[in-house]
């Protein structure tokens, strides 16, 4: 996943559908990123352009990196959703805890 | 997992909810509204609350909250509506429409109004009751409660009701993957077994379950509901959501108390936006809940607790039997899979039909095989009409929106009006009902709009202020009949006969001839209205020519009835159902159609007897007694045969004619074969198939290729504006026919001779009417002459010679008729003309008889006698008309006589039967070539000029046949004509001549037979 | 549905030319066709087929798009789109901008091309070299392939029945 460090700040642009046939790549990802940058960032944000779908496992894997955000005391928040995205968010309450922004249109 | 399919249930269910709401608003205005009414709109608004918070759709949740709350209220007997109410409560189920259409954007819509307005009816009292939206209001004081319900949105008004009545509370988790995916189910569905059991507090989903990103894909994600019910014990609970017990989590009745108890406000979760609702709880989910107690009861702490033991006692037979009710009495299918079953059966039934045709022609020669197929055809029919019948849908679902429409209309139009509605049970077909729609509002809006007049204008006329729309439905007979009356203005037959040739919409004769009952389609015409402008109220455009137009797409028919100052009634006819029907399939030029049978009277093959004629330039073929138009359908769809194919013009001769009947009409349609005659399944056309006009419907044959069902009343139209075209008339190719069939009919002149009597002659045998004085009259010898036109003119006093009245007296003016072409001029003297008529003739020659009268007849019922010109004149002057004596040989000879006129028929056969042996008279050549071929005649006498085949190719025929080629032939012509001498040498008659010259006509056959061979020219 | 995203269509060749619509809209591919001619239907409906049961009206795209005879070619493919209430069920679809008709309807085409993305930001609005033989109305687009380009059709033009074809 391109990912990029500004300031202390980890933007991480997902770039595709997060599904349950691609998650366990991407926790794997994650994963990778968050340890890599452990120290020098202080937030992550993550970036959903082109994310149209997010099935049930793609959210347990969000919600897992925004829990060990919680844990490392890391700011976390999602950018660039879609509609859709963003009221699924809405479904399972998590809009506001996401801190979810969509930008464009 | 959540998806778009549930929101479109959502979506679905809301709207049903708004649709079952709207009604009883309105109903809630009249004096008599009731409480199972009230009921209806709070349990639906409620409804729409809890969903749409579920899916977090806050503001319909928003909205519907308070209008919840003014329900509650009005329920509680608190609030008595009115007519303010109401409309604030319509202009709110409005928004919520709006809001349901597209949920996902529901915020985008403005409700400050609507919640405004509904607040205003809300006492002030009961602390918290303001649904002001004010986000970061501080929540109310925290009090302390166990964590599972911390994280809930708690509402003080379920609760307590819940704590009145003596329901439990639950907060039950359900993994996402375990409990929901596993099982094939979704949350939705989850949240839809609560609300039908209990009530619907807050779910949330918890993903405090996952600590991170190690057990992220490996946690089962938990979603937690909170809600109350009937249910007396968790066991209940884990049975029904089929979820192990230890997701089961019962709160405590005294924990709640504790907290309702401090906190009239609404606990806001932690952790969420903070939003102040107000909850007012519906108590009616079954027999459990009217178990000993009623639904509003004031609060009563020591009422609790009794009840709460009654409610505890009462609760565990009535919930199974909630769970079994719920279960069996409907089921959701998706209407795309009732339109393919319904497709499927369709399909079923044409290869049924295939089978059955096949197995007629093999089914002996396999054992068991016809009662195989005799099952399978009657569970097919039965299986096609049960999937027929899910598709039925009660017209309530349309007629429902009208009451509002004519109540809103009513009020912008300041007039008062009351709408009936009957037989809202009455089922059509879906399609035929969602097709309904529009045309029915069009209709209902305009009796509002122009039919019914203002309350003032009302009591002016003696009328009650309010008028009064009737929209019935009802079975008459295979078929639906739905009507519009009011008691309104009615409609004015010359009025709108002025609008019509106005707008250029009728010419002034058409407008003319229609009679007043027809004078009311008027409306029903393309280009017409009758407001001076479309007004917005009624005309979107959609004008009553649409209506038509719809309806009968449909397969239906409109009709109109109204009377000025009364009140208009309008009719439509629908079939029941749509999909198949009977239909002769047949080919044109090697392409097949469908032709539906109920409009097809029978069928005729072209060529032997049957042979179309023309006249005045269309074609028609006779049938028994009428003339029937004709129409090929390959020149109305311009086809040419493909190759090999048979059809186009020589479908003329040896096609087929399709007798079919439109409305009052008639008309033959040519094809060039006949295949089949089927039920076919009828599809709908595309909006590019449907302008062609010509087509009701596309159909799938057996062999899978796809056939056009043709409209009968598109071809008709289409056929006339070819026959506009070659400028025969403007008339529909059918008044042509009906003209037509009056040349049958002859044109006789009637006059009096100063008499009671009434008598005719053929007109076309009168050269010349003159108005004469008495005192003109010479009397020379024991004649009376006149002098015309330089010649004496011998008259002829009818009752001198005829076995009639002699008149008292002889008045002055008086009129003569003088009779064509006589070799002594003679002019017949009557003293009134009374008329002239065409009519056809039914001669009675027995009952009147006697020199100079032909016979008698009825005429507008009065007696009508028929002057025999030629006996009057003989004897009046037996010198010049007494036939010259004859050869005795004549006697033995036949005579075949031909005129279409049957004056003529009866003076020439007179006549000739004196002459000859037998004379027998036909009306046509097809007759005359018919009779030939059955019995023997000498001669032929024929008039020239006859309806279809005229004398001349008659004689042409006789000519070229081998049988009858030498047979004499004689023409008569009743007219000068110089092309008729030509026609008559080229067609080789032996003679042709002027009638009336019976003398001559007697030399003519004389010398004929002294010939004995045909002569070649004329005498 | 952000407008930045890439979307696929479905190509296919009229002629020499190489037209494109978003795959979403396309239900499925015939390719023998049994095409029934229908009379006194405008030029532009080249027929109906019989497709399981139901009727698809066939719109002979190369007519509408007033293309002349000769340079037609190819078998003819029918591509079947889907109604405007399939699309309606498939929220997915209904945020794009095109609409199709409640009519089961079927373009006739000469060969189906592949399916390619096409990135929002790569349309190009007007045409510059404009092209005499199509009327632009039924154009939304261009794309610059690398070897030739891409014509995105105007469907709701194309499907259109108010407008005469001349």
């Amino acid at each position: 996943m391109k990912n990029e460090v500004v300031e202390k700040k980890l933007r991480i642009k997902v770039g595709e559908n997060i599904l349950s046939t691609s998650i366990e790549r991407m926790n794997a990802e994650f994963k990778k990123l968050v340890a890599e940058n452990e120290g020098s960032v202080s937030q992550i944000e993550l970036d959903l352009e082109g994310v149209e779908t997010i099935d049930s496992q793609g959210l347990n894997l969000l919600i897992g990196l925004y829990q060990e955000c919680k844990r490392k005391q890391w700011g976390f928040r999602v950018v660039e959703c879609s509609e859709t995205v963003k009221w699924l968010f809405t479904i399972f309450k998590l809009n506001d805890v996401f801190g979810v922004e969509r930008v464009g249109n | 997992m959540v998806d778009n399919e549930l929101i479109g249930i959502f979506i679905q269910e809301s709207k049903e909810h708004l649709e079952a709401i709207e009604p009883e608003i309105l109903a809630m205005e009249s004096a008599s509204h009731d409480s199972e009414g009230v009921n209806t709109i709070f349990r639906g608004v409620h409804s729409i609350k809890g969903s749409s918070g579920f899916f977090g759709f806050e503001q319909i949740s928003k909205l519907s909250h308070v209008m919840e709350n003014l329900m509650a209220l009005v329920r509680d007997g608190q609030l008595s509506p009115n007519s303010e109410m109401v409309s604030v409560l319509l202009a709110s189920t409005d928004k919520l429409k709006l809001m349901i259409d597209d949920p996902q954007h529901c915020a985008e819509v403005a409700i400050e109004d609507e919640v405004k307005q509904l607040n205003t009816f809300l006492p002030a009292a009961k602390g918290g009751t303001k649904p002001a939206q004010d986000k970061g209001e501080p929540a109310p004081k925290q009090v302390k409660l166990p964590d599972s319900l911390k994280r809930f949105r708690l509402d003080p008004y379920i609760l307590k009701n819940a704590m009145q009545h003596g329901h439990l509370v639950f907060v039950i988790r359900l993994f996402m993957n375990k409990d929901v995916k596993e099982k094939g189910r979704t949350p939705y569905d989850y949240f839809k077994e609560i609300e039908s059991l209990g009530e619907f507090v807050d779910a949330y989903f918890d993903f405090s379950s996952i600590s991170g990103l190690d057990d992220a894909l490996s946690t089962d994600l938990v979603c937690s509901f909170l809600f109350t019910t009937v249910m007396g014990s968790p066991d209940m609970i884990t049975s029904v959501f089929d979820i192990p017990a230890a997701q089961v989590e019962e709160i405590e009745a005294g924990v709640i108390k504790e907290w309702l108890g401090t906190n009239p406000g609404v606990q806001t979760p932690e952790g969420r936006e903070a939003e102040v609702f107000l909850e007012v709880v519906e108590d009616d989910s079954g027999p459990a809940s009217d178990a000993g107690h009623e639904p509003d009861k004031a609060e009563d702490e020591d009422h609790l607790a009794s009840t709460d033991h009654l409610a505890v006692k009462a609760s565990s037979a009535p919930a199974a039997r909630m769970k079994v009710k719920r279960a069996d009495e409907t089921i959701r299918v998706n209407v795309s899979l009732l339109d393919s079953l319904m497709n499927l059966a369709g399909e079923m039934v044409l290869s049924r039909n295939q089978l059955i045709r096949i197995a007629e022609n093999h089914g002996q020669e396999i054992a068991g095989l016809q009662s195989i197929i005799q099952n399978i055809n009657l569970v097919t029919s039965d299986m096609h009409e049960k999937v027929m019948q899910t598709r039925l849908q009660a017209l309530g679902i349309i007629f429902g929106k009208f009451t509002r429409i004519i109540r809103d209309l009513a009020m912008k139009l300041g007039k008062e009006i009351i709408l009936d509605i009957e037989g809202e049970d009455v089922e059509l077909d879906k399609s035929i009902v969602e097709a309904l729609s529009d045309p029915l509002t069009h209709l209902i809006r305009n009796c509002a709009d122009h039919g019914i007049e203002t309350p003032e204008e009302r009591e002016r006329m003696g009328k009650p202020r309010e008028g009064r729309v009737r929209l019935t439905a009802k079975h008459v007979g295979g078929q639906v009949l739905i009507e519009i009356i009011d008691d309104g203005r009615g409609m004015n037959p010359e009025k709108l006969r002025q609008k019509a040739i106005e707008k250029g919409v009728l010419k002034p004769e058409e407008a003319a001839k229609m009679s007043d009952r027809q004078a009311l389609t008027i409306i029903f015409l393309p280009g017409f209205s009758t407001a001076e402008k479309v007004s917005d109220v009624s005309g979107r455009g959609v004008g009553m020519d649409v209506v038509r137009t719809n309806i009968e797409g449909l397969g239906g028919f409109v009709d109109i009835d109204s009377e000025v100052g009364v009140g208009t009634r309008i009719s439509l006819r629908l079939p029941l159902t749509l999909a198949i029907i009977p239909a002769m399939i047949v080919g044109s030029c090697g392409r097949r159609f469908a032709v539906p049978q109920v409009n097809l009277e029978e069928v005729v093959r072209l060529g032997g007897k049957n042979k179309p004629e023309i006249i005045r330039g269309s074609r028609v073929l006779r049938l028994r007694d009428s003339l029937l138009t004709l129409i090929n359908l390959a020149d109305v769809l311009e086809l040419t045969p493909q190759e090999g194919e048979r059809g186009g013009a020589s479908d003329w001769e040896d096609g087929y004619v399709l007798v079919l009947n439109l409305d009052n009409n008639q008309y033959g349609l040519i094809v060039s074969e006949l295949l089949d005659s089927e039920e076919i399944a009828v599809k709908p056309l595309s909006v590019y198939l449907k302008q062609v006009g010509c087509y009701s419907g596309v159909t799938i044959m057996g062999d899978g290729k796809v056939a056009m069902i043709v409209d009968i009343q598109g071809i008709a139209t289409m056929a006339r504006l070819k026959f506009a075209e070659n400028e025969i008339n403007e008339q529909s190719a059918l008044d042509l026919a009906n003209q037509l069939r009056s040349s049958d009919s002859e044109s006789l002149l009637l006059f009096r001779n100063e008499g009671l009597e009434l008598f005719a002659i053929n007109l076309s045998t009168v050269a010349r009417i003159e108005r004469i004085k008495a005192s003109d009259i010479e009397h020379i010898g024991k004649g009376e002459y006149l002098k015309l036109g330089g010649r004496s003119l011998r008259l002829v006093r009818m009752h001198d010679h005829m076995p009639i009245a002699k008149p008292e007296q002889t008045p002055e003016d008086l009129y003569v008729l003088v009779p064509k072409l006589l070799t002594k001029p003679i002019g017949i003297v009557a003293t009134q003309i009374v008329d002239t008529v065409q009519t056809v003739v039914d001669l009675d020659r027995e009952t009147i008889s006697g020199v100079g009268i032909l016979g008698s007849t009825f005429i507008n019922d009065a007696l009508v006698l028929l002057v025999d010109i030629y006996s009057l004149f003989e004897s009046v002057d037996p010198e010049v008309f007494r036939p010259v004596a004859y050869p005795e040989h004549f006697k033995n000879l036949r005579v075949l006589l031909v005129d279409n006129n049957v004056f003529f028929r009866t003076v020439e056969g007179d006549f000739l039967r004196r002459l000859f042996g037998e004379v027998v008279g036909v009306r046509n050549a097809a007759q005359a070539w018919e009779k030939l071929s059955e019995e023997n005649f000498h001669v032929v006498i024929s008039d020239v000029e006859l309806p279809g085949t005229s004398g001349f190719d008659l004689c042409a025929k006789v000519r070229h046949s081998e049988r009858y080629k030498h047979l004499p032939f004689i023409g008569l012509s009743a007219r000068q004509d110089p092309n008729h001498e030509v026609l008559a040498k080229e067609t080789l008659m032996d003679a042709y001549q002027m009638k009336f010259d019976k003398v001559k006509l007697l030399r003519l056959i004389e010398s004929i037979f002294d010939r004995k061979t045909p002569r070649l020219t004329q005498s | 549905m952000t407008p930045s995203s890439q979307q696929q269509y479905m190509t296919f060749y009229l002629g020499g030319d190489l037209f494109g619509i978003n795959i979403l809209l396309v239900r499925e591919i015939i390719q023998n066709l049994d095409l029934t001619t229908v009379a006194k239907v405008p030029p532009y409906i080249a027929g109906v087929l019989n497709l399981r049961g139901q009727v698809v009206t066939v719109v002979d795209l190369a007519r509408r798009l007033s293309f002349d005879e000769n340079e037609r070619g190819g078998l003819g493919n029918c591509i079947v789109l889907k109604t405007s209430s399939e699309l309606e069920n498939n929220p997915t679809s209904v945020s794009l901008n095109e609409r199709t008709i409640a009519d089961k309807v079927g373009l006739l085409v000469d060969r189906i091309g592949d399916v390619l993305p096409v990135d929002a930001k790569s349309i190009i609005q007007t045409p510059n070299q404009s092209d005499n033989r199509l009327d632009k109305r039924y154009v939304r687009g261009v794309v610059r392939l690398s070897d030739q380009l891409l014509i995105l059709l105007n469907l709701s033009e194309v499907l259109n029945t108010e407008t005469r074809v001349e």
